[in-house]
C-alpha cells in the first residue's frame, strides 16, 4: 500500500475530457460572438454562439457533483473565478437571448436599432469577452500547478479562444450562407500568434525546471506528444495554416482549427503536474546517517567479502 | 507579509500537528485510524505516509513523511470554491467542508497544493456493493460527488479530545496544539528543534511542522 504513496511528480487526475470539451465549447462559442460583433458575420452565426455556450453549460453541469446544486455558483463572486465565470455565462444566455429573438419572432416590443437591444448586445459582448478570459484566470491562480500559474494563461486562454471561434465560424460555413469578410485572415494571424505563444510559455516552463519542467516534457515527449504535436500543432494548426494560405477550403481549415483548439485544451489540463510535497532530503538533518568513507569502505568490504564466500 | 484580517495571528486559536521525521517509522497507523475514526471510503486517504527511498545499495534508506490537509491559515483551497462550501472557521483555524453546498467543481482539488482533498464517485464499501454496518453509519458524514478531506477529527476537538490519527501514533511522532498558545507542546517543538513548512513557498501558511 505504502508504495502508491510515493513522493513523485504527480499530474492532476480531477480535470479531463469533460472539462476540456466545456472549455472548448465555452471559449469558441464566446468568441464567435465577439467575431459576430466586431465583423458584422450573418445573423446565423450569433444564435450559433449561443447554442455552443448553451452546449458547453450542459457539458459542465454533466461533470459536476452535485449538478442540482450549480445554481450555487454564483455565490462567491469575490474571490472565485468560476463564480464571475458562472456569473457571465448566465448573463451571456439571458442578454443574447434577448438580442437573438427579434430574429425569429418579429412582434417581439423591441427590434433592430432599439436602446434596449444595443444595451443587450454590449452586456452580451462584454460577458462574451469575460467568458474568453476567465478560464485562463481561474487555472493561473492554481499555486500547485506552475504550468498553470502564469500571467499568461488568461491572454493564451484568449487567443485559443478565437481561434476556436475561426474555426467554428469558417466551419459552419459550409452550411450558414453569408459573407465571412476579414475571418480567414484573422484566423491565419491568430495561428501565428498561438504558435509563437505556445512555444514561449513551453520555453519558459521548461526552463524553470521541477513539476513545469515535467509539464513539458509530457507535452513533448511523454504519454501526451503524440495528442499534442500531431493533434494541436500539425492537424490543429500548420495543416489549417497552409489550407487557409493556399487554398479556398475554408470549412477544412476550420475544422483542423476546431480539432486543434479541443485538443489544446485538453492537454493543457492533463500536463498539470503539481509541486511534489517537499523533499525530506533537501530539509531534513542527514548528517547521522552520513558515516566516515573509511568506515562505509570497510563495512562495503565485509559485505564483498561474503559475498564471495557465499555466506549470504 | 502583510497579514490579512483573517491571519493566523488573529484567531484565538491556531490549532496545529507537529511531525518528527525522526521518530515516524512509517508504519501507518495514522492512515488507519484516521480510516476508523472517519470512515472514509476505498481509495481514500485524509491522511497517509510518503515514502522515499534515498541512497544505494548497500547504504539505502527510507524517508517517511506523514501528509494530512495543512489546515492553512491561508487555505488556497477556499476562495476558488465557487460556493462557499470551503470555509474556515471563524473561531480557530480548521478548514472545512460543508457538504450540502458543495457542488463537486474539483477547483478546490485542483488548488490544494498537498493533494488532500477527495471526491468520492460512489459510496461502495470495502466489501463489495453491500455496505457495513460501521460503512453505513460512517457513510452518513459525506456525500457522493462532493469534496471530503481531513477535518482534523473536529468533532473530537470540539469535544476536548485530539485527533485519532494523533492519538495512536505509537512513536509519538505526531504532536497536536495550539500553535498561538508558548506554552503549547507544538509551539516548545517548533522553538527547540529545526524544522519546516511543506511547500511553504507556495504562501498558504501551512500549520503542519515538520520536525528534521
Amino acid at each position: 500500500m505504502a508504495q502508491g504513496f510515493n513522493m513523485e511528480l504527480r499530474c492532476q487526475q480531477q480535470w479531463g475530457w469533460l472539462i476540456a470539451t466545456w472549455l472548448f465549447l465555452s471559449g469558441s462559442g464566446s468568441g464567435l460572438f465577439l467575431l459576430y460583433e466586431l465583423f458584422n458575420l450573418p445573423s446565423a452565426f450569433a444564435p450559433l454562439s449561443l447554442g455552443t455556450i448553451v452546449l458547453g453549460g450542459a457539458v459542465l453541469l454533466w461533470e459536476l457533483g452535485n449538478p442540482l446544486r450549480a445554481w450555487r455558483g454564483v455565490s462567491r463572486l469575490g474571490t472565485s473565478w468560476l463564480s464571475r465565470g458562472t456569473l457571465s455565462v448566465w448573463l451571456f444566455v439571458i442578454c443574447s437571448s434577448l438580442f437573438i429573438a427579434p430574429q425569429f419572432a418579429s412582434s417581439l416590443p423591441w427590434g433592430q436599432g432599439h436602446a434596449i437591444v444595443k444595451t443587450l448586445e454590449w452586456i452580451a459582448g462584454l460577458c462574451a469577452l469575460m467568458i474568453t478570459l476567465y478560464p485562463g484566470f481561474s487555472l493561473a491562480k492554481n499555486r500547485s500547478i506552475p504550468f498553470w500559474n502564469t500571467a499568461l494563461y488568461p491572454v493564451i486562454s484568449f487567443s485559443f479562444a478565437l481561434m476556436g471561434a475561426s474555426g467554428l465560424a469558417l466551419a459552419a460555413s459550409f452550411w450558414l450562407s453569408g459573407e465571412l469578410r476579414g475571418i480567414a485572415s484573422l484566423a491565419l494571424v491568430v495561428i501565428v500568434v498561438n504558435l509563437l505563444l505556445m512555444a514561449f510559455h513551453m520555453l519558459v516552463m521548461h526552463r524553470a525546471g521541477g513539476a513545469s519542467k515535467e509539464s513539458v516534457r509530457l507535452l513533448n515527449r511523454g504519454p501526451l506528444a503524440w495528442t499534442f504535436w500531431i493533434g494541436v500543432v500539425l492537424v490543429g494548426m500548420i495543416v489549417p495554416l497552409l489550407v487557409l494560405a493556399l487554398s479556398q477550403l475554408v470549412s477544412v481549415a476550420g475544422t483542423g482549427l476546431l480539432v486543434g483548439t479541443f485538443l489544446f485544451r485538453y492537454c493543457v489540463l492533463k500536463a498539470g503536474v503539481y509541486v511534489p510535497p517537499a523533499l525530506a532530503e533537501k530539509t531534513m538533518d542527514l548528517s547521522k546517517l552520513k558515516r566516515p568513507n573509511a568506515e562505509l569502505r570497510q563495512e562495503y568490504a565485509g559485505i564483498a567479502a561474503n559475498y564471495a564466500r557465499g555466506s549470504w | 507579509m502583510v497579514q490579512g484580517l483573517n491571519s493566523a495571528s488573529s484567531r484565538k486559536v491556531r490549532w496545529g500537528v507537529v511531525v518528527d521525521l525522526q521518530r515516524c517509522t512509517g508504519c501507518q497507523s495514522c492512515t488507519i485510524a484516521c480510516k476508523a475514526e472517519n470512515g472514509t471510503p476505498p481509495g481514500i486517504f485524509w491522511t497517509r505516509v510518503l515514502e522515499k527511498e534515498e541512497g544505494t545499495y548497500p547504504f539505502a534508506y527510507t524517508v517517511y513523511m506523514p501528509t494530512r490537509c495543512n489546515h492553512c491559515s491561508e487555505p488556497p483551497c477556499v476562495p476558488v470554491c465557487p460556493t462557499g462550501a470551503s470555509y474556515q472557521r471563524d473561531k480557530d483555524n480548521l478548514v472545512l467542508v460543508d457538504q450540502d453546498r458543495c457542488i463537486g467543481c474539483h477547483s478546490c482539488v485542483i488548488a490544494c497544493p498537498y493533494q488532500a482533498r477527495f471526491i468520492p464517485d460512489n459510496a461502495k464499501g470495502y466489501y463489495g456493493e453491500q455496505s457495513t454496518p460501521f460503512e453505513q453509519v460512517k457513510y452518513q458524514n459525506w456525500q457522493v460527488g462532493a469534496t471530503q478531506k481531513c477535518t482534523l477529527c473536529v468533532h473530537r476537538i470540539d469535544q476536548g479530545l485530539i485527533p485519532a490519527c494523533v492519538e495512536t501514533c505509537p512513536p509519538k511522532a505526531l504532536v497536536f496544539g495550539d500553535l498561538n498558545d508558548p506554552e503549547s507542546a507544538v509551539s516548545k517543538l517548533i522553538g527547540q528543534r529545526s524544522h519546516y513548512q511543506p511547500l511553504a513557498e507556495l504562501g498558504a501558511d501551512p500549520n503542519v511542522f515538520y520536525l528534521t
